[in-house]
């Protein structure tokens, strides 16, 4: 959520898609109907790029901390790190 | 993304109701949130399902929002407070077309924008998830700083393959390998009751070139010049091919069917590939290269460079020099050769249609130029000019087989040169204007077979133009009574009192003529004041009323029809108790007066051939009035003739 802007030449083609992995198979939110919503940032403030990942299930919203390198992002998490706000964990209306 | 600038990461939210959430950063996390507000009231997206993306839209410096509706729509948000305490005006909603019409994934809805430059042309462009799962791209056909965008979106592809994640994409833009691309994610949903994550789209860009170099910044027209694109690269190493185009109409953007197609260059290795061809598809003037790479199947855009392109001069050595111009086979390039055989390799080849000049200025010696209508007219749209210097210089035009010579919108300047058209088979010479500058000297071939028509005629000082025994006609493009009276003038300094040895227009046939009973006339194609032509046709060539008629023919011949009789006492006499003047009406010694010299002449002629002229060598045809003019034999000649004594001292050579 964030402007992006890149000084590029003419048509780009897209590779097809492939599922962001963690931990050696494919990266899941919390529940079933995930209606997820991805966001990259370095969250933690490490100078590699993270996730964060809106889902269905109480609008929560999980953050991936990335392992890896900036260039090669790398996921490896067990369990849900929610996004927290003056000290409960963030939740919106559904979807 | 950092929502106050306090170099703290703030969070951003949408949700089902619609309304977008702010989480501030504080020093312990994030702080509860706020609600955005749009007028003075929370936002809410239409149909709920907000999907807020921060830009700054109107490139004012301060974010504005985005926010996709869950009715398809994306409202637009512009910040009136500060970049770093945003406040918003009321939400507007992005418009397609004549902006009457909102634009929308669809009326499934669930519009996710994220924006970006994809196509790279500059200007922010948006890609749009939706609830059936595929990535729309809406390209921005306004500027960076006002957006618009056409009605239908192109679905963005994988291959040939439509990219769909199943069901309600929603997008963010990041390079999420740092190669300088922006790739994509997605969420999704596809409803089988697994949890789900992210997709990954990897997004190639196109090669990029860092710059185009000619090897020079000023190039000669139809001189070899040969391009350079440098750092042509793209990240995986997969650069195809490069195309150099010329830039015709200037807007640096490469336009197959509208740029023309230099060719493909070669790869010349470390990153650079290089064209090399005919500085002869410039223009003269400022002309820009586009050059472009690709690498599958995708053109980068292009880089240019720009050069100054500049018409050949030929300036010749000391001694005797040679040129040649003519079209080469396919008729596409005008060539143009220097000391070298016309079937070699040309010195200068240059585009047909962008021909505009060639000077050639020979020097010392006997310089020759030869121009080639074989094939065509290597002049047409050009203009030719010939400085052969004080020499004994000769221009030759070669026509081969049938047909007529025609440098229709060319002019023709010889400076200094003797011309000789002496090799021209045919009877037709047709040239827009001649110059016969200085000493010139232009000499229509022998023979009587030929007529030389031109719309500008002009004389330097001492420039001769020889008709020897054939006609003329002179086609001004106004005032024909004033370029009658510089006719006029010309031949009546050429005829040197019945010499034929002076500047301006000769006759050889005529000084040559041992009897003294030929010479040149002149006439408007003009029945004294009436609108009716002398005649239709002269020479084979349609005349107009206006135009100049010069006829190698007896003293004496008035009317210009060939023959010496009633007619033509009929002008003299006319002429002598009007004086007006001129061959027309009696004048035949071009002295500006009718008198007993005119009647001498033309009774000499009368008489000395004992009787109207008929059979011989006479002429022997003259029409009926109102019937086109046969072509009139040539009066006799001399014994000699056929030895002509050329104004040159050697006769016109043929290119080696």
């Amino acid at each position: 959520m964030a402007e992006h802007r890149f000084l590029l030449s003419g048509m780009p083609q897209i590779d097809p898609g492939v599922l962001v992995q963690n931990g050696g198979s494919p990266l899941a939110v919390e529940y079933a109907y995930g209606f997820t919503a991805p966001c990259v940032a370095d969250w933690d403030g490490d100078g590699k790029k993270d996730l964060l990942i809106g889902q269905f299930d109480q609008g929560k919203i999980s953050f991936f901390r990335n392992q890896g390198t900036d260039a090669a992002p790398v996921f490896n998490q067990t369990g849900f790190n929610f996004l927290q706000a003056a000290g409960s964990t963030i939740q919106t209306t559904y979807g | 993304m950092d929502w106050n600038n306090d170099k703290r990461l703030d969070l951003l939210t949408g949700e089902n109701s619609g309304n977008v959430r702010i989480y501030l950063a504080g020093t312990n996390g994030l702080n509860a949130y706020t609600t955005v507000k749009a007028g003075g009231f929370p936002f809410a997206a239409t149909g709920g399902f907000s999907m807020p993306e921060v830009v700054d839209w109107n490139n004012d410096g301060k974010k504005d929002l985005l926010v996709g509706n869950g009715n398809g729509t994306i409202h637009l948000l512009l910040n009136t407070g500060t970049d770093a305490n945003p406040s918003f005006a009321s939400a507007t909603t992005l418009k397609v077309g004549a902006t009457t019409t909102d634009l929308s994934v669809g009326s499934y809805g669930r519009a996710s924008p994220v924006v970006v430059d994809w196509n790279h042309d500059g200007k922010k462009d948006l890609i749009v998830g939706e609830t059936y799962g595929s990535l729309l791209y809406f390209e921005n056909v306004g500027t960076d700083a006002a957006p618009k965008f056409n009605q239908n979106p192109v679905v963005l592809t994988s291959g040939s393959s439509q990219i769909s994640v199943g069901y309600y994409s929603r997008l963010d833009v990041c390079d999420w390998d740092n190669d300088g691309t922006p790739d994509l994610l997605s969420g999704y949903e596809d409803y089988d009751q697994v949890a789900h994550g992210v997709y990954y789209f990897h997004v190639r860009h196109p090669p990029t070139i860092a710059s185009v170099a000619a090897i020079a910044p000023s190039v000669v027209q139809g001189k070899p010049i040969t391009i350079t694109a440098n750092g042509v690269s793209d990240v995986y190493g997969e650069v195809g091919a490069c195309e150099f185009y010329r830039d015709s109409n200037g807007n640096g953007i490469v336009e197959p069917g509208v740029d023309q197609l230099l060719g493909t260059g070669t790869n010349a290795g470390g990153g650079a590939w290089s064209w090399t061809g005919s500085a002869g598809d410039f223009p003269v003037g400022s002309s820009r290269v586009l050059a472009r790479a690709y690498h599958v199947n995708e053109w980068g855009s292009a880089a240019s460079t720009t050069f100054t392109v500049t018409a050949p001069a030929l300036q010749g050595a000391a001694g005797n020099d040679a040129y040649g111009v003519c079209l080469d086979a396919t008729g596409q390039h005008v060539q143009i050769f220097e000391n070298t055989p016309m079937s070699g390799p040309p010195d200068y080849q240059i585009a047909c249609g962008m021909f505009k000049s060639l000077t050639i200025n020979g020097g010392t010696g006997n310089d020759r130029l030869t121009v080639d209508f074989t094939r065509g007219n290597p002049i047409a749209g050009g203009s030719l000019s010939f400085n052969g210097g004080a020499d004994e210089d000769v221009l030759t035009v070669i026509q081969n087989g049938s047909g007529t010579i025609s440098a229709i919108n060319a002019q023709v300047t010889l400076g200094g040169a003797s011309v000789g058209l002496s090799n021209v088979e045919k009877q037709q010479i047709i040239l827009t204007s001649l110059d016969v500058q200085d000493s010139a000297k232009c000499n229509i071939g022998p023979g009587g077979n030929k007529v030389f028509r031109t719309s500008g005629l002009s004389f330097g000082a001492n420039g001769v133009l020889d008709l020897k025994d054939n006609d003329m006609i002179v086609a001004p493009a106004y005032d024909p009574g004033a370029m009658l009276d510089r006719v006029f003038d010309w031949i009546r300094l050429g005829r040197a009192g019945g010499a034929w040895t002076g500047k301006g227009i000769v006759s050889a046939a005529a000084r040559d003529d041992a009897t003294g009973f030929t010479g040149l006339g002149c006439a408007l194609n003009k029945k004294d004041d009436t609108q009716v032509k002398l005649c239709e046709t002269f020479n084979g060539l349609d005349v107009s009323i206006n135009d100049i008629l010069v006829k190698y023919t007896w003293n004496g011949d008035a009317n210009l029809d060939g023959i010496v009789n009633a007619d033509d006492y009929f002008r003299i006499d006319r002429g002598y108790i009007s004086q007006k003047g001129g061959w027309y009406n009696g004048d035949f010694n071009y002295d500006k007066v009718v008198n007993a010299d005119d009647y001498f002449l033309i009774d000499s002629v009368f008489i000395g051939q004992k009787g109207p002229l008929a059979g011989g060598d006479g002429p022997v045809v003259a029409a009926a009035p109102g019937q086109a003019w046969a072509f009139a034999k040539s009066p006799p000649r001399r014994p000699t003739d056929g030895a002509f004594d050329s104004l040159f001292s050697e006769a016109p050579v043929a290119w080696a």
